[in-house]
């Protein structure tokens, strides 16, 4: 196999330039067979299976051992919660808040690293200074920077949209400097031979060149901001601000509404998975589709 | 990383060049180019001077190391002179552009993000031509590489041969000045390169297009070339420019077996290399 080299399948392919039509040989016909081994499932009947065997074990561990309601709730309990908090809007309402803020976060975020990625390829100048900036500020655990956005915007969703801009920033500018720096020669050179001047150079090369890069950078800096906001709503709650998952967990808390603390813990969980799905779609109708995905 | 590439061709003094031709379109005289490594100066190219004339394909030659990338890089306005000029159409070559379209060796020269059809259309495009005309133009070029059925495919469902073949589209249809290929066929199979030689020639001969084209191999330049350029080993200069006549590109003729003794010669090869190489290019 790693000795056929993409020169040795060339010879296949008539002169017209397509390649014949994919032979049917008999590798093809095992596959036919129906096999219900657990890897032959597809994936997404593998994962809800998972998920199901999660559930009937959480739900016979609760009915079994007869744990402390006040500590652990049932699935069944939570989906009860889960189903009324939606119905009377609250979990809707605090999942909203969460979401806007963390979007918002991102927005700013992603400008700023582009803003700086731009210009640490456009002057030597700002490439020193992202290397300094993210060399300092990427290590920084970004829950850190909240007592100071408290100070500066009070305990307000600007200073949340801020500690989330500041977490995501990071990860995004690395990941696109990196696209940058590894880009391909020959394609970089194929772009000013073609007349590309430095806008459209790093526009229409450099960023989609950069873009398995920058969605693996975008994806960091989601799970950062995810963190970084929840554990921001949870310390807000503690100190009697409103709104947002952490803080609709902690309130729970608060009044004893176990099954609501876990409604809570599973929308975030839930919202993680969909946006997750979300990237796969994105690389799979770009990386992917380009065969830039290794 | 990137440079700014201001328009920096200008009108070259019209000296007279002794022996130069009025249809000159390429002149490198005296170019001598080097690379700077760890702080010192190394020379590849020492002093190299020969002219093109418009619609001519000639080879370049030489063996390995010794120049032949340098040279093309700095005509195509990649690399910068430290001695002498070159000028194409009396301009001369500080900057890259689309006057002078470059193929090169590697297959990756493709946009991956981008289909067939686009990735001949789109320099088009940024080079003034409506989208309509860059498609149709790309699509002419394409049809005389004969990928009118691949359009739509993207670079990595493409076999290198196909690559190629985009590339030297992609170059053909920007309708340049002069066309720069630097060993385009070097990494194909024998039966591919032999494929793609014929083809060019048909879409060189069809467009009148002035090529200067690098190679290792002997049989490539006389198949494909008007007249051969042969370097020395770095820091190269030229040892001697020999012209390929008609008879000679029949492989197998005894002007071809003579021009390729002498080119061998030129080349410090023994017959039995040269034998190889037509081994190779027979298979
Ligand atoms: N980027 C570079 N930096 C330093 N030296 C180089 C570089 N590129 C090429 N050289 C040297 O210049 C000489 C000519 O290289 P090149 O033009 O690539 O040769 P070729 O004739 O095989 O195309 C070689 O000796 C090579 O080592
Ligand atoms: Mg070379």
């Amino acid at each position: 196999m790693s000795l056929s080299s993409p020169t040795e399948q060339q010879t296949i392919a008539p002169a017209g330039g397509t390649p014949a039509p994919p032979t049917t040989t008999t590798d093809a016909a095992p596959r036919r067979v129906r096999d219900w081994r657990w890897g032959s499932m597809p994936v997404w009947l593998r994962r809800v299976l998972v998920v199901v065997l999660l559930l009937t074990g959480w739900q016979l561990y609760v009915t079994v051992s007869g744990v402390n309601p006040l500590l652990f709730s049932s699935p069944a309990d939570v989906g009860k919660a889960l189903v009324a908090g939606f119905q009377n809007g609250e979990l809707l309402r605090s999942t909203g808040t969460t979401m806007r803020v963390l979007l918002l976060g991102m927005l700013f975020g992603s400008l700023i690293a582009v803003v700086l990625t731009t210009l640490a390829v456009w002057t030597r100048f700002g490439e020193d200074v992202l290397v300094v900036f993210s060399s300092m500020l990427n290590p920084l655990p970004s829950i850190a920077v909240l007592p100071l956005a408290i100070l500066w915007f009070g305990l307000s969703e600007t200073a949340l949209v801020f500690v989330v801009a500041n977490a995501v920033i990071w990860p995004i500018a690395i990941n696109v400097n990196t696209g940058f720096r590894t880009a391909n020669r020959t394609i970089l050179a194929v772009g000013r031979n073609i007349g590309l001047k430095r806008w459209r150079m790093i526009s229409e090369v450099l960023f989609p060149a950069a873009l398995p890069h920058t969605i693996s950078g975008v994806k960091t800096a989601w799970a950062f901001g995810w963190r970084t906001i929840v554990a921001s709503e949870l310390v807000f709650g503690v100190a009697g601000g409103g709104g947002g998952l952490g803080y609709f967990i902690n309130n729970s808390r608060y009044y004893l509404d176990i099954p609501d603390v876990f409604a809570g813990l599973v929308t975030i969980a839930v919202i993680g998975l969909l946006i997750d799905m979300v990237f796969i779609l994105i690389e799979r109708r770009t990386v992917v589709r380009w065969g830039m995905k290794t | 990383m990137v440079q700014p590439s201001p328009p920096r061709t200008e009108p070259e003094r019209s000296v007279p060049h002794p022996g130069e031709r009025p249809d000159t379109l390429l002149r490198v005289s005296h170019a001598s180019i080097g690379y700077r490594v760890n702080g010192a100066f190394t020379r590849a190219v020492a002093d190299v001077s020969f002219d093109v004339a418009a619609g001519e394909t000639i080879m370049l030659i030489g063996p390995s190391g010794c120049g032949k990338s340098t040279l093309l890089k700095t005509i195509a306005g990649f690399l910068d002179l430290a001695d002498g000029t070159i000028t194409v159409a009396g301009r001369r070559t500080l900057a890259p552009g689309p006057d002078r379209a470059v193929v090169f060796q590697e297959f990756d020269q493709l946009f991956p993000w981008r289909d067939v059809l686009d990735n001949v259309a789109y320099p088009l495009r940024r080079n003034g031509r409506t989208k309509a005309e860059a498609e149709q133009q790309a699509r002419r070029y394409l049809e005389m590489m004969g990928l009118s059925r691949a359009l739509d495919r993207h670079p990595h469902q493409l076999s290198g041969g196909m690559k190629q073949r985009v590339a030297i589209a992609r170059a053909f249809a920007l309708e340049p000045v002069m066309l720069l290929m630097d060993e385009p066929f070097g990494a194909l199979d024998a039966l591919t390169r032999a494929r793609l030689q014929a083809e060019l020639n048909a879409i060189a001969k069809r467009t009148g297009v002035t090529i200067l084209f690098v190679t290792h191999s002997i049989e490539e330049a006389i198949v494909l070339g008007d007249r051969v350029v042969v370097l020395t080993d770095p820091p190269s200069v030229v040892r001697e420019v020999v012209t390929i006549t008609e008879e000679a590109k029949v492989v197998g003729s005894e002007q071809y077996r003579s021009v390729r003794t002498h080119l061998g010669s030129l080349l410090h090869r023994d017959g039995k290399e040269a034998d190889e190489d037509v081994a190779e290019f027979t298979d």
